[in-house]
């Protein structure tokens, strides 16, 4: 059988067991809305804040300070950061929980508990260190690009960028996943998520285009009400993408 | 979703499957979806030439009046560029239908490994008027249905106006694959299709917002969007000085030709890299766009062939 015929055993098996354990949807479901109002929550916060912060250091010195500035960009990273520490609990509670499933055991919250117990901190240092060393090398490729994105990007009507993202996403977007399953560090399993990624590319740009435009536009056709909906139908197709992963992982990885 | 319509959807990926494996060993499906696209590329590439030819002439003349301009551009016009635009416009009306007919003969013969008649031209020929008509029948029922469409939009908060598409697609989902498949005339086969999207409706809705979701990043430019493009850029610069004033010391090679340059040649510089870039643009995700319509064309044949059995769906293709 093909890859392509076992990855679709793989999302047939998933969505099975997701049916016998339909309990496993609440955090991701959950999770995605309490994210979401928690970022507008500290977005509204921070631009009220600043935006008053601006106007009474002008009006007290008649000048803008450019300490300010300093401020606001420094304020920007710990909101994404404190905004990612939020959607993390419920990334690595869900994987949990998942995991748990796929090992056989009954759906049980203590597995959401247990995780983020064993493996937030861990998680949340390489998430912050993850985001400064892809900052970094976005900085340093800013050029090259730019260039992909006026030449690929143009070229290929946006695909070229989907690709780029889906290519992004399967070399570095799955190392929580992975920490979990092998209960290994942070840099061990971001580096494990390159090593496994860099020789299943093909397999895992197609999971990750299947999840991500599904998680995207399948709402679509539900108007506003889809909108509103879409956030909880994407924590439950990730949920979906996330054991197809794991399955995909067991069956590839030379560990198994 | 009960039972029934539960396993339908788990079926899906058995087609999926099937679907995979016809497409895997019949590259040559994409064969004529190849030459249009690139027909259409070159004939869209033709007519702009054509037109940038005229214009050409056009601001050779010393004052443009709006007689002059009708007079020295139908002389122009007639001709080449004109045999360029109905070449063009048969092949983005018909193009895609005739394709289209081709492809669903060799859907259902490839699928079910019926040897006789199975090549792409035996099927564009025979079924491209059902199509046609079918096409137009349909076309000509949107526009009846436009105004309750609207209303009905609007009622629904704007709900209505994706899902009612949708809920329509799923009733006409199969009559292209009835024609080629029961060999009956249109009203038979949308009949056909209406009757599998009335007894699959849950299935069929899932399997079309799959569908849907997946192809549909860029979707490719339109020839319209594509024109519209080359008008903007002449009518803003037939604008008259609205090139910004440049800097005294322009070492830069592109605003010494800017300031070089005759306007015109200017504009045809542009306009020949704007049009070429749009039209790769356009090419590349046509290209990316066949890969999905050929695969789900052959999924939705073969999910009509098998009637969205639960039990013998394997039969149908070995």
């Amino acid at each position: 059988m093909s890859r392509f015929e076992l990855l679709m055993d793989d999302i047939r098996d998933a969505i099975e067991l997701i049916k016998d354990n339909k309990k496993i949807l609440v955090m991701p479901i959950v999770g995605g809305y309490a994210t979401m109002l928690f970022s507008v929550i500290t977005i509204v916060a921070f631009v009220f804040i600043t935006v008053f912060g601006i106007i009474g250091t002008v009006a007290v010195t008649a000048s803008f300070n450019p300490l300010l500035l300093i401020g606001i960009i420094i304020s920007i990273f710990v909101i994404a950061i404190l905004i990612g520490a939020v959607s993390l609990i419920f990334e690595i509670g869900i994987i949990g929980l998942v995991k748990e499933l796929m090992d056989g055991n009954p759906y049980h919250f203590d597995h959401f508990k247990n995780a983020l117990q064993q493996y937030y901190l861990r998680g949340l240092g390489t998430s912050i260190g993850m985001s400064f060393i892809v900052g970094l090398i976005f900085l340093i490729l800013l050029i090259p690009l730019a260039i992909y994105l006026l030449t690929v990007g143009v070229l290929s009507g946006g695909w070229g960028m989907v690709l780029l993202s889906l290519w992004v996403q399967s070399l570095i977007g799955f190392w929580q996943v992975l920490m979990i399953e092998n209960g290994a560090g942070g840099f061990a399993s971001v580096g494990e998520n390159l090593r496994f990624g860099s020789k299943n590319l093909k397999i895992l740009i197609l999971i990750f285009f299947i999840g991500s435009m599904l998680s995207t536009n399948a709402m679509l056709y539900f108007g506003w009400a889809g909108a509103i909906a879409s956030i909880g139908f994407a924590g439950i197709v990730n949920t979906h993408i996330k054991v197809v992963i794991i399955k995909s992982y067991r069956r590839y990885s030379k560990a198994f | 979703m009960n039972n029934g319509n539960y396993n339908k959807f788990l079926k899906l990926f058995d087609y999926f499957k099937q679907a995979y494996r016809v497409n895997r060993e019949h590259k040559e499906l994409y064969k004529p979806q190849v030459y249009l696209i690139l027909l259409r590329a070159l004939l869209i590439l033709a007519v702009i030439f054509s037109f940038l030819g005229i214009f050409e002439d056009m601001f050779m003349l010393p004052d443009l009046t709006l007689r002059k301009f009708a007079s020295v551009f139908m002389n122009q016009f007639v001709g080449t560029p004109l045999l360029m635009l109905l070449i063009s416009i048969i092949v983005l009306l018909f193009g895609t239908t005739f394709v289209e007919a081709g492809l669903y003969n060799m859907y259902y013969k490839r699928i079910t490994a019926d040897e006789t008649n199975d090549h792409f031209m035996y099927g564009a020929t025979k079924y491209f008027f059902p199509f046609l008509g079918g096409n137009i029948i349909i076309g000509l029922c949107w526009m009846i249905a436009i105004v309750p469409y609207v209303i009905a939009g609007f009622l629904t908060l704007f709900i209505g106006f994706s899902l009612i598409p949708l809920i329509i697609n799923i009733f006409l989902m199969v009559w292209k694959v009835s024609i080629v498949s029961d060999n009956k005339g249109i009203f038979v086969a949308l009949g056909n299709s209406f009757a599998f999207g009335k007894k699959h409706f849950l299935p069929a809705g899932v399997y079309l917002i799959i569908v849907g979701s997946l192809s549909s990043v860029g979707g490719g430019g339109s020839s319209g969007s594509f024109n519209s493009s080359g008008w903007q850029q002449s009518n803003n610069y037939n604008g008259g000085g609205s090139i910004s004033p440049l800097p005294d010391d322009s070492s830069n090679w592109f605003i010494r030709w800017l300031e070089e340059s005759d306007p015109f040649q200017v504009f045809k510089t542009l306009a020949i890299i704007i049009s070429v870039i749009i039209t790769i643009a356009v090419v590349v995700s046509s290209l990316i766009q066949m890969i999905f319509d050929i695969y789900f064309g052959l999924v939705t044949t073969i999910t009509y062939l098998n009637d969205w059995q639960i039990e013998c769906a394997e039969e149908v293709t070995e």
